[in-house]
């Protein structure tokens, strides 16, 4: 029983590590299927988007602006809330136009896209090196979401709950809007077959435009919610672009469900070894990685991969 | 004159697939463009779409030039396209497969209704998986689609592929009818037999250049010439 206790923290733990971790790797899948690139600057943006975060929630973020006094001003509870749909649309105007660069890169080799989107997260992190200072920084958070709570006699982080609750609705209302909307079946339709969206009367580079620039703002509320859990360096973007690539093969490229599954599943791994075996927690989702290629290529739920014969 | 394709040449890379071909299509009329694999029949359909442009040559639909427009301007001018491999999203539903196709044009627009009442199966079908649909079902989604977006000319590549019998037939009603409501409409065809029973004129392609052209009553007449364009 004792061990039981000592346990579930850590799988509480995992799974909002998990859930964060799928709604960063979802952003970056439908950027690979719209647009058949693997975006390696997408952590970078994860990490803007708690940088742009930062700025809007504090005056000490460096933010001069006279408007953004009028925010400062505000309770922090309202004032978390408007970040929360400020910063990822600031981070989605960033990722626009890192796609007007990547265009000359579609239907070329895929090197192409894996260098420029490589160069933009190294500018991106020094940016960010340069904007806020090399140290770690923290965000204030409203009170209503930080503290503890007691289940029984067990003591737990209440901004987990938070970050997970949070995690589950954006994961859900992504859902609906690829399942349900008629923007959805686009993107959709899109990622299967770009000639023939095209020659449906859809603009293309709009609809590429919008799915980057989408993918974006969910690596960046990713980047907002997992700051208070992982803190916020200039480096952070790589501990996140990693599990979002290795649940997108883990998952099976393509399946949202997928995504999730394995999302939850390395960011257990990643959170029980980190209870037993720190050193460990990182290259156990390597590991996890490898086993997945060796034994079954195309992931969880993924259809048959280039892999597999 | 709804189509007038003048002298285009075409590539796919540095190699050359379309030869100074002409072509052109009245309102209401049906063209049958013929000829054996590699001769460029969906080189032309492409090229009409925009999707692979031609380097020389112009293209008019609708009294305009489209030979430099993008894709989705020309399929929003009227173009709809029937591909050869149907191309319907595996993943969504047929009814979401026809809801991202529908658009109004200058041309007469069909409702989703008035396309169940010509696809009845269909109808019974919206709320299933396209992955999941036979091949005549496919083509049904197809030229469903097709309609959807209110075209004045249809491109079909290669309607019989892989259909039974019965299903050509149904197809071939299907343009008859495009016809009688004063569409036009272009089919490739590998069978030249269902093509002529439908076509108006004919273009016979070979090696990238148009080899005949003329009304398709004189071929389906006259088998001696059928067999020296043709083969058959």
């Amino acid at each position: 029983m004792d061990f039981l206790l000592y346990l579930l923290p850590h799988l509480l733990n995992g799974v909002a590590l998990g859930l964060l971790f799928a709604l960063i790797a979802l952003g970056f899948m439908l950027i690979i299927g719209v647009m058949e690139v693997i975006n390696l600057a997408h952590g970078s943006l994860f990490a803007l988007g708690a940088y742009f975060a930062l700025s809007l929630m504090t005056p000490d973020g460096g933010l001069k602006l006279g408007i953004a006094q009028l925010l400062f001003d505000l309770p922090i509870g309202w004032r978390y809330v408007i970040v929360l749909i400020l910063a990822p649309i600031g981070v989605a105007v960033v990722g626009m136009g890192l796609e007007v660069c990547l265009r000359r890169t579609y239907g070329k080799d895929p090197l192409y896209g894996l260098l420029l989107t490589f160069g933009a997260a190294l500018v991106l992190e020094e940016l960010i090196r340069l904007t806020w200072g090399p140290t770690e920084r923290f965000i204030p958070m409203p009170p209503s979401i930080t503290g503890a709570v007691f289940i029984g006699d067990l003591i737990y982080s209440k901004y987990r709950f938070f970050a997970s609750g949070f995690a589950i609705l954006m994961i859900g209302l992504l859902w609906l809007f690829l399942e349900k909307t008629p923007y959805g079946a686009l993107i959709k339709a899109g990622a299967h077959d770009s000639e023939m969206v095209r020659a449906l009367g859809v603009n293309l580079t709009r609809l590429r435009l919008f799915v980057f620039g989408f993918g974006t703002a969910l690596a960046a509320i990713a980047g907002i919610v997992m700051a208070p859990i992982w803190g916020v360096r200039p480096h952070v973007g790589v501990d996140a672009v990693v599990p979002a690539f290795v649940i997108i093969v883990l998952g099976g490229v393509g399946s949202f469900w997928g995504a999730v599954i394995a999302g939850l599943l390395v960011g257990m791994v990643v959170g029980l070894t980190g209870a037993y075996a720190t050193d460990w927690s990182l290259i156990a989702m390597y590991i996890l990685l490898i086993l997945v290629v060796t034994f079954r290529a195309r992931g969880l739920l993924g259809k048959k991969s280039v892999l597999e014969l | 004159m709804i189509l007038d394709v003048t002298a285009i040449d075409t590539y796919y890379g540095e190699t050359q697939a379309l030869f100074g071909v002409s072509l052109s299509v009245d309102a209401g009329e049906v063209v049958a463009l013929l000829g054996p694999n590699g001769a460029g029949k969906t080189t032309t359909l492409r090229s009409i779409l925009g999707l692979t442009r031609p380097r020389r040559g112009a293209i008019r639909f609708d009294g305009a030039d489209v030979s430099r427009k993008p894709t989705h301007d020309i399929a929003r001018m009227g173009v709809g396209w029937v591909p050869d491999d149907r191309r319907i999203c595996p993943t969504l539903t047929v009814a979401r497969n026809l809801s991202i196709a529908l658009k109004r044009t200058r041309f007469r627009p069909w409702s989703m209704k008035e396309v169940f009442g010509i696809f009845s199966p269909l109808e019974y079908l919206v709320e299933r998986e396209a992955e999941n649909l036979s091949g005549g079902e496919m083509q049904m989604v197809a030229i469903a689609r097709a309609l959807l977006g209110s075209p004045g000319l249809v491109l079909f590549d290669e309607p019989s592929q892989g259909l039974a019998p019965k299903i050509v037939q149904d197809v071939l009603a299907i343009i008859r009818r495009l016809k009688d409501e004063g569409l036009s409409v272009i089919i490739v065809e590998q069978n030249a037999e269902t093509a002529l029973s439908v076509a108006d004129r004919v273009y016979v392609l070979d090696r990238g250049t148009v080899a005949w052209s003329g009304l398709a009553a004189a071929l389906r007449d006259d088998a001696g010439k059928r067999r020296d364009l043709l083969g058959a």
